[in-house]
């Protein structure tokens, strides 16, 4: 027999990590706006099922790669310039990767909302015994 | 984890019981058998403890850098749900018990 309550927390935990990881991935690439030829890092989430109890909670996938090309930069002395002396920049947009650590952070929050809600649950479920 | 197998506590305040009975039966009479309850209760110890020692695993793992906060609070709430579930149960047996106790003989 499984606990819903407990199955509330493991996928609200599964959640608050994958938001983490999140932010980290945008802050990543936010650090990395100005690195010559950073291509931003995607966020990948998959579902990931236990099949013994068939709860569904969030996973996280290796971080994929935006392939599109960045900015190109006239400047024929930096040491990475092309033939035409260009360079190529980064291809983060800082208000894309704001937006996604605004995000991450409301998810999260979400989700620590259904965590301590399950929590004050089962509380209140015990306080019948309590009287 | 569910409410029904972190009864831990009970084990220890069932065990009591069994003794002071054996103490007040009357000698002539037949003592009753205890009933064969002790495997649910020993269940319930055995996956209580389960609980506390995940709990000790997470946390030396989060010290050493092996695992993030988030599977922290997730044992501990799961500890601390377990750790309620039992003293509430054991106060409600221990409850109980005393309720027989002041019974007018």
């Amino acid at each position: 027999m499984i606990d819903p309550l407990a199955q509330t927390m493991k996928a609200a935990t599964s959640g608050m990590r994958a938001q983490a990881q999140r932010l980290s991935v945008a802050s990543e690439n936010l650090s990395n706006s100005d690195t010559h030829g950073y291509k931003r890092k995607l966020m990948n989430f998959t579902q990931q099922v236990d099949y013994q109890s068939g709860l569904n909670t969030v996973g996280i996938e290796r971080p994929s790669l935006d392939r599109s090309q960045g900015e190109m930069i006239f400047d024929p002395n930096h040491p990475l310039a092309n033939e035409q002396g260009l360079v190529e920049s980064s291809n983060v947009d800082m208000i894309i990767e704001m937006a996604d650590a605004r995000e991450a952070n409301r998810s999260f929050e979400a989700n620590l909302t259904s965590f301590k809600q399950a929590g004050e649950m089962y509380r209140g479920l015990l306080g019948l015994l309590r009287q | 984890m569910d409410i029904t197998s972190n009864a831990a506590a009970l084990s220890g305040a069932a065990r009591q019981y069994s003794t002071a009975q054996r103490v007040t039966a009357p000698s002539g009479m037949d003592q009753p058998k205890p009933t064969n309850d002790g495997g649910v209760i020993a269940k319930g110890v055995e996956s209580f403890s389960d609980v506390l020692k995940s709990v000790e695993t997470t946390t030396t793992q989060y010290a050493a850098g092996a695992t993030d906060a988030q599977s922290v609070v997730e044992a501990l709430a799961n500890a601390e749900m377990a750790l309620e579930t039992a003293v509430t149960v054991r106060n409600r047996v221990v409850e109980a018990y005393q309720e027989l106790l002041r019974m007018p003989i």
